[in-house]
């Protein structure tokens, strides 16, 4: 099956293009029966090759040569694809999700005017994630990540004619990049430190055999010396830890910007202006976790930089808890689930800096199931109701029984409520951060949790419990919307039992190549203090929301300032048009005024001379022959004198 | 007899018709006028003609082809001016504006 491979990725391509080809004249359900179809393929594709890897280990990359520009392998970029355990896993995340959701669409977007445009758009999408999943290189994968961004792009300005929506597209497309600038100059340093762009030999000793994974050779990471002793240092003067930590940095801003951290977040909840199921594929569960996939993927790079794994985890950590508080309050559905995004990657990105890279995988392959899972239960409400407004509903339990019930799974798989699969993961990466000693981000996480269990309730309740305050008649979308949910609903139940403490499946499977940073062992206290975290977050939102009326507006005028702070996302977005975009739009204005007054000016000046002075020049031309016959004599007579006055013919 | 007063009295002929053809309002006028300054020319050729070092009959030969030439120049003006007149009732000059933007 791994030889099989290169056709995961392509086999959404092919369903592109023949959507691209055909156009709007394909009806509904042959552009979404094709889609599915491809998407099942590599699915069924990617089954077969984790059962490979799983039996057999990772095979060697295969490669082809691309771009010929120098002698040696430096000289060589190539192109290919590679299947390690990680890549595998993703392939797998990936597929699954894709399809669901490629089947959910079908219902969701039923009646668009650009159905099939929709779904040339996911396609590409997929195809672009899957070879980013499987790129053996960093300039291949730096390709797809950009393919994913404009994907992204397009389809969260799927419906462009929404301002909000095209407004959205733009920034989500402009903040990751400047993640991506980041990102493509660690690219470049380590290509002239390291002279590959290949995963495996630019973690690998000089020596290392083609074939051997990047994790057999992540030892030397610990040896921090004979690491970095195989490492040319492009500036002069730098110790090489220095340049190990800058160049870990730069990839990070790239994670960064890519999986919403902290500085760069400010994209994804806006993003939620796209159709439903864009933000439960790509702003959930696949694209915004690629950056969470590019730090597991250069994970020997952060291990061999301590200061670097730390700002990892403070900036996971603290956007943990920042996109948390901010989901207490906000009234949009998919916005509240779009901070619980940002808060969860935090989660991954938390367990990254510790070190602990399987409980980061594993919470990214869970998050994928339970997020996915809420956005479609979010989507079948909002198809439902036609609103997004948390407060215009409720009561719904009656009228969608299996999206209350899915909804309710994700939401206990969310909180961590054991035996859900959130509570395996969320619990990993607690007791790691707290093993490995991280205290302060350990209580972060603690009191992020707390947060998420209170506002994916404080949802829950509002949506489906108490009476529907609206005047429509709600009812379910069909089993294509149905069956994508209870398919995640079971997975959310469930998924964490790959990766307990008694069984660590996930774990070993990862792991098949000799251990890889930090795994943190079981901790029955740590587990029994999240499980009560998250049941006192249900509390609060139960007490809140259930009990008496008016007590959450009570609660919020107690809270004061606090409950403006995080109503309003901290100001963030209001400080960067302040600090940023404003002077950019000043400077911006200043040059476009140069360049079209100023240089412009010129040009223009030069063309009107002409112009208006040959318009008034033509009125001397009356028509009159005796008036130009006597211009042209005294004409002539002038230039006779003055010939005569120079003496001469020129 | 001298070459001067031959020249003298080509140019003064010319002048006459220069100063004729650009003041005189009335088409035939002009066109006379024009065919003044032509054997004005004609005089010129034929006085150096017969007044040049080595006198020879080029000159007077090309005074020939001058009056062939002029002779269809008339006619083709007087052909101008007869159209123009049966269009705009009109033989002045001032008239003939065609000539502009």
């Amino acid at each position: 099956m791994i030889g099989l491979t290169w056709l995961v990725p392509v086999l959404p391509l092919a369903a592109y293009i023949i959507l691209l080809a055909s156009g709007r004249r394909m009806g509904e359900a042959v552009a979404a029966g094709i889609s599915v179809t491809a998407v099942f393929v590599s699915f069924l594709l990617s089954i077969g090759i984790v059962g490979d890897v799983a039996a057999h280990g990772p095979a060697a990359p295969t490669v082809y040569p691309w771009l010929q520009f120098g002698s040696g392998s430096a000289g060589t970029i190539t192109v290919g694809y590679q299947v390690t355990s990680l890549n595998a896993l993703m392939l797998l995340v990936v597929s699954l999700v894709s399809m669901l959701v490629f089947l959910f669409s079908r219902s969701y977007m039923r009646g668009d005017d650009r159905f099939s445009r929709f779904y040339q758009y996911l396609n590409l999408f997929v195809f672009s994630m899957l070879g980013l999943v499987v790129s053996p290189n960093l300039l291949q994968f730096y390709i797809f990540w950009e393919l994913v961004g404009v994907c992204s792009y397009l389809l969260v300005g799927f419906w462009y004619f929404k301002p909000e929506a095209a407004a959205a597209a733009k920034k989500a497309f402009i903040v990751t990049r400047i993640g991506d600038v980041g990102l493509f100059i660690g690219i470049i340093l380590l290509y002239l430190s390291r002279g590959t762009f290949d995963f495996n030999t630019l973690f690998g000793a000089a020596s290392a055999p083609s074939g051997m994974m990047i994790h057999a050779a992540a030892p030397l990471a610990y040896a921090g010396a004979k690491f970095f002793s195989l490492w040319y240092i492009p500036f002069a003067g730098w110790h090489a830890g220095a340049f190990v930590t800058l160049v870990a940095l730069l990839v990070f801003i790239g994670a960064i910007g890519k999986s919403a951290q902290f500085p760069l977040h400010v994209w994804l909840p806006d993003a939620m202006e796209g159709p439903t199921p864009v933000s439960a594929l790509i702003h959930a569960a696949t694209m915004v976790a690629a950056g969470v996939y590019l730090v597991a993927r250069m994970f020997p790079l952060f291990e061999a930089s301590a200061t670097a794994s730390e700002t990892v985890a403070v900036i996971g950590g603290f956007t943990a808890i920042l996109a948390a508080s901010i989901g207490l309050t906000q009234r949009d559905i998919k916005r509240v689930i779009a901070y619980s995004t940002v808060s969860q990657l935090g989660y991954m990105m938390l367990a990254m800096g510790v070190g602990a890279y399987v409980s980061g995988m594993f919470h990214l392959v869970t998050h994928a199931f339970f997020k996915a899972l809420l956005f479609l239960a979010a989507g079948s409400v909002i198809h439902a109701l036609d609103t997004q407004d948390l407060f215009e509903m409720g009561g719904l339990r009656k009228y969608l029984p299996v999206t209350h019930a899915t909804f309710l799974a994700g939401a206990l798989a969310l909180s961590g409520i054991p035996p859900f699969a959130g509570f395996w993961s969320k619990d990993d990466i607690l007791t790691a951060a707290f093993t490995s000693g991280h205290y302060v981000l350990y209580a972060m996480g603690l009191i992020a949790a707390f947060f998420t269990a209170a506002y994916i309730f404080r949802v829950y309740f509002l949506t489906f419990s108490g009476v529907y305050k609206g005047d429509r008649h709600p009812h379910e979308g069909g089993p294509a919307m149905t069956i994508p949910l209870i398919a995640l609903g079971v997975l959310a139940t469930i998924g964490g039992f790959i990766n307990t403490p008694f069984a660590p499946i996930l774990g070993n499977f990862l792991q098949d190549q000799g251990p890889i940073g930090f795994n943190p062992p079981a901790n029955w206290a740590l587990m029994a203090v999240s499980a009560l975290v998250g049941l006192g977050g249900i509390w609060l939102a139960y007490t809140l929301y259930r009990t008496e009326e008016g007590r959450a507006e009570r609660f919020a005028q107690r809270a004061g300032g606090l409950y403006t702070l995080s109503f309003n996302k901290f100001y963030v977005d209001e400080l960067y048009s302040l600090i940023i975009v404003l002077p950019v739009m000043k400077i911006a204005g200043i040059f476009q005024f140069l360049d079209r007054w100023i240089i412009d000016g010129i040009v223009r000046l030069a063309g009107e001379i002409g112009y208006t002075g040959g318009v008034g020049v033509k009125y001397s031309s009356t028509g009159q022959v005796q008036t130009y016959g006597l211009v042209t004599v005294f004409g002539l007579a002038v230039m006779v004198l003055i010939v005569i006055g120079i003496g001469g013919v020129i | 007899m001298a070459l001067q007063p031959f020249l003298a009295l080509g140019a003064i002929l010319f002048g006459i018709g220069l100063y004729g053809a650009l003041t005189k309002r009335n088409l035939i006028i002009v066109l006379i006028s024009v065919e003044m300054m032509l054997n004005a020319a004609n005089i010129n050729l034929v006085a150096f003609s017969h007044f040049a070092v080595t006198p020879n009959v080029d000159g007077q030969v090309y005074a020939l082809f001058n009056i062939a030439i002029a002779a269809a120049e008339v006619a083709v003006g007087l052909a101008i001016l007869l159209s123009f007149f049966r269009i705009r009732n009109s033989s002045d000059v001032r008239d003939v504006n065609l000539m502009k933007w």
